[in-house]
């Protein structure tokens, strides 16, 4: 009898722990579903009137935010939650060009190194503080300390001076030129905090976040939700318009979608692209679909196995249909890529894409000396999308005598093996940054956190740190565009799509905002 | 009764000392570090090192586990790596909804499942029991998450009856937490009412077969009585193992429906928590989850002494 009861027991437990196994992925992080370049017209971009007293917008976020401290934080999608609750020093237009916010206006030096702000006045945190030049200070020395855990500090690794001129200027000093530095601001390490109140919590203003933005934090149940109210001095007069925001953790595509068609959520921030095709025609639905700054793509081990080999890089990029990949799994939601730049962003330069050609993929297998074939594996996070990718590529590549086999690995094994390079082909993608260099950089040079090829070239590594320096665009872009010449030449990633941004919203949601960067500003927003 | 009760809680000690001992060792044989996991893709490698050092991950896994131990005896679970929630706080925080949907589809599950089982033992072999045994088989064979799916898009799509989520505290607001219970309570306890209804069926057509029912009928009771008052009362012994069971399942394993529903129940975090390798409340949580399978089977077992009077919860040998 004791033994019995010992065995259910067991059972029980270890049912509970292989249905985790099994269990639904609780949606990677850079995986997002894509969409369409014509944008249809969704946003009105509403004009002030009465702030609406009972609205709250109810907006689904495909992760749990884990930290809600800009300065700690390091999950993509924490950053949904951080446009309610706290301004940035400057911010994106939909066009991606910089508008000041906490900042009001900025002079930078003809060198690149001193950037000169000058800031809005009358400004109140959460907490009652003033925000001033101190309390931007105060942000950067935390970032910059280092017994804080700070994922921003090698973001801001350039700065090397804060100085506070005055009570609203403040002039911080680059130790070299930085052309992503404003884009960088505009961004989490912009993000001003309360300094009272990071100085009282510590490392637990994760859970107590105070800021000056539109919404402040009420409370969170964590994998399920984060409440904020109305910040009722909210600097813009007329802002925000809803009382409240809920930001709500629902993983499953599908259920999002059955509750933004019920009218229990406002806003969804994916959408199947399997369903955008009928939801079109859906009066329960609005869609906003527009460019986004992610790519995706394959990880092309250099360091070791069959990939080591340059020609069979080459060989399997030849061999890939981008376009029909791109038709047969995205639909409209994606477009098929070949640079980590999205089109119309700066640095894009308009290569366009190569055509398959299974004969040449052959060839360069000869000249490899793998007239025979290869075998190699490829391995994605499980999603019936990813599912989806890995077999379109699976079959493109039997073509040109290239074996893959697929392997399924939970998110977090994934990266494990990826930093650890024990992987030949891997499906891992790039949320995407406005500033060019945030897209490129870490992945390409020399022994960087984010290059996980292990692909290492000197001219690269050149051309990459050149393009930091000048502020004008038209100086960098030729930069990149010869370095794309030799990556595209040495295939340590191959470029396969851009998702779009497809987002859902109810029928009467108004003041959405379409910006390339993904993010849902919320004072706008009403219903 | 109480020296067995002392005895049996007494026993659950080391039972939970083992499952600690799994619990630990199972999530860190699951590949992914939980530094790169929590920092993600787009950390660079020294914070990923100083966040392990940070953690105490460097430390070998016995001195982790021994100073995991030497705070849960003091009480404290710990705190989140994740979000550095303390876990007693998260485990508190997610219990509520999850009993209560694990009451409810008891609800739904006892009161479909009795009747039906009675019924169609009652009248074993017609058409009647015919159709109820395919109904319970195909309650057990359809994947809960499909109906619950079919159930939002019925109630909440096209009817617009009830929510298709929406869950919030019973003492916030009663009426608005007895909605969104409704269809996940259906969707669940459909699956428990076909396997109840079997286990019913089968008990009550080996007690209807029994000498006292023969007598008790013999004596001239009605048949009513018959089935009610003798065979069903016999007939619960093994539904209410089977039930405990379930129950016990229940509690941790109603994360599909959780997820569909969006309820912020204790299955998800435990789920999620794997996830992300958020080691101290995967160990809090599959802990106090041991306890309460662990309760329920103790509940079940003096339940058994109630619903039988042969049946005597004996303090000495085992039983």
């Amino acid at each position: 009898m004791q033994k019995r009861r010992l065995s259910r027991i067991l059972v029980a437990l270890s049912l509970s722990v292989a249905f985790a196994v099994t269990g639904c992925s609780g949606g990677s992080k850079t995986e997002e579903k894509p969409a369409d370049p014509a944008a249809p017209a969704q946003q009105q971009q509403q004009q002030a009137d009465q702030p609406q007293k009972d609205v709250v917008i109810n907006i689904a976020l495909n992760a749990d935010p884990p930290k809600l401290d800009p300065h700690q934080s390091t999950a993509l999608v924490d950053r949904q939650v951080f446009q309610s609750i706290f301004d940035k020093l400057v911010d994106f237009d939909k066009d991606l060009k910089i508008q000041p916010q906490l900042a009001e206006k900025w002079d930078i030096s003809p060198d690149g190194l001193v950037y000169t702000f000058t800031l809005r006045q009358g400004v109140k945190f959460h907490d009652g503080t003033d925000f001033d030049a101190e309390a931007v200070k105060y942000n950067f020395d935390r970032m910059l300390n280092k017994d804080f855990p700070s994922p921003r500090k090698s973001e801001i690794n350039a700065v090397d001076t804060v100085e506070v001129v005055d009570a609203h200027t403040v002039k911080i000093t680059l130790k070299q030129p930085f052309a992503g530095f404003l884009s960088i601001l505009a961004d989490r390490a912009g993000m001003i905090v309360s300094p009272t109140a990071a100085k009282a919590a510590g490392v637990d203003f994760l859970n107590n976040p105070v800021g000056t933005g539109p919404f402040k934090f009420k409370e969170r149940v964590k994998g399920d939700s984060i409440t904020l109210v109305r910040n009722e001095s909210y600097w813009q007069a007329g802002l925000p318009k809803a009382a409240g925001i809920v930001y709500k953790t629902v993983t499953d595509e599908n259920v999002k979608l059955v509750n933004l068609q019920s009218g229990q959520l406002d806003i969804i921030d994916t959408v199947p692209s399997r369903q955008v095709p009928t939801l079109k025609t859906d009066s329960r639905v609005q869609l906003a679909i527009h460019s986004s700054l992610q790519y995706q793509g394959l990880w092309l081990n250099t360091t070791k196995g069959a990939l080591a080999d340059k020609k069979v890089r080459q060989a399997v990029e030849a061999a890939i249909d981008r376009e029909a990949l791109v038709k047969v799994v995205f639909g409209e939601t994606a477009v098929p890529a070949y640079s980590p730049f999205a089109p119309g962003t700066p640095a894009d330069d308009g290569t366009p894409l190569p055509k398959r050609d299974v004969e040449k993929a052959k060839k360069l297998l000869a000249e490899a000396g793998k007239a025979d074939g290869v075998s190699i594996s490829l391995k994605v996070s499980p999603s019936p999308v990813n599912q989806q990718i890995a077999q379109v590529i699976q079959q493109m590549l039997a073509d040109a005598n290239i074996k893959v086999t697929i392997e399924q690995e939970e998110f977090g094994q994934l990266l494990d093996k990826l930093s650890k390079k024990d992987y030949d082909m891997a499906q891992v993608g790039w949320s995407g940054r406005p500033d060019p260099d945030g897209n490129i950089y870490a992945f390409v040079v020399t022994g960087m956190g984010n290059n996980y090829s292990g692909y290492s070239n000197p001219k690269i590594d050149e051309l990459m740190n050149e393009a930091r320096k000048p502020n004008d665009m038209a100086d960098r872009k030729p930069m990149y565009a010869e370095a794309m010449k030799i990556l595209h030449e040495d295939v340590p990633y191959i470029y396969l799509w851009f998702p779009l941004n497809v987002k859902g919203l109810g029928p009467t949601v108004k003041g959405f905002m379409e910006v390339p960067d993904g993010m849902i500003r919320t004072q706008n927003l009403t219903k | 009764m109480l020296a067995y009760l002392v005895r049996r809680i007494a026993m659950m000690i080391p039972i939970l000392l083992l499952v600690s001992v799994i619990a630990f060792s199972l999530i860190h044989l699951v590949p992914g570090d939980p530094a790169l996991v929590i920092l993600g893709p787009e950390a660079p490698m020294e914070t990923v090192e100083a966040l392990r050092e940070q953690m105490g991950l460097n430390r070998p896994l016995i001195v982790q586990y021994a100073s995991w131990l030497g705070s849960t005896l003091q009480g404290d679970l710990g705190r989140s790596l994740v979000d550095r929630q303390p876990v007693a706080k998260l485990i508190v925080q997610r219990l509520p909804a999850t009993m209560e949907l694990a009451i409810f589809t008891f609800l739904v599950a006892t009161v479909i499942a009795v009747p039906l089982g009675i019924y169609t033992a009652v009248k074993r072999g017609s058409v009647a029991d015919w159709v109820g045994s395919v109904a319970a088989l195909f309650g057990q064979s359809i994947p809960h998450f499909w109906l619950g799916i079919m159930l939002i898009m019925l109630f909440s799509l096209n009817l617009k009856w009830l929510p298709s989520s929406g869950y919030v505290h019973f003492w916030e607001n009663p009426k608005a937490n007895l909605l969104a219970m409704i269809l996940p309570a259906v969707a669940t306890g459909a699956r428990e009412a076909a396997v109840i209804t079997r286990y019913l069926r089968a008990s009550l057509l080996e007690v209807l077969k029994a000498d006292y029912v023969r007598t008790a009928r013999a004596k001239g009771l009605g048949e009513r009585i018959v089935i009610l008052r003798h065979a069903v009362r016999n007939a619960l012994i093994p539904v209410l193992t089977a039930s405990g069971l379930q129950i016990a399942g229940l509690l941790g394993g109603l994360v599909i429906t959780e997820t569909i529903f969006t309820i912020p129940g204790f299955g998800r975090l435990i789920v999620d928590s794997i996830f992300q390798r958020d080691i101290p409340v995967v160990q809090g949580a599959v802990l106090f989850a041991a306890l309460m399978v662990m309760t329920v089977n103790l509940l079940v077992d003096i339940i058994y002494s109630l619903v039988d009077p042969r049946i005597k919860l004996a303090s000495g040998k085992g039983a």
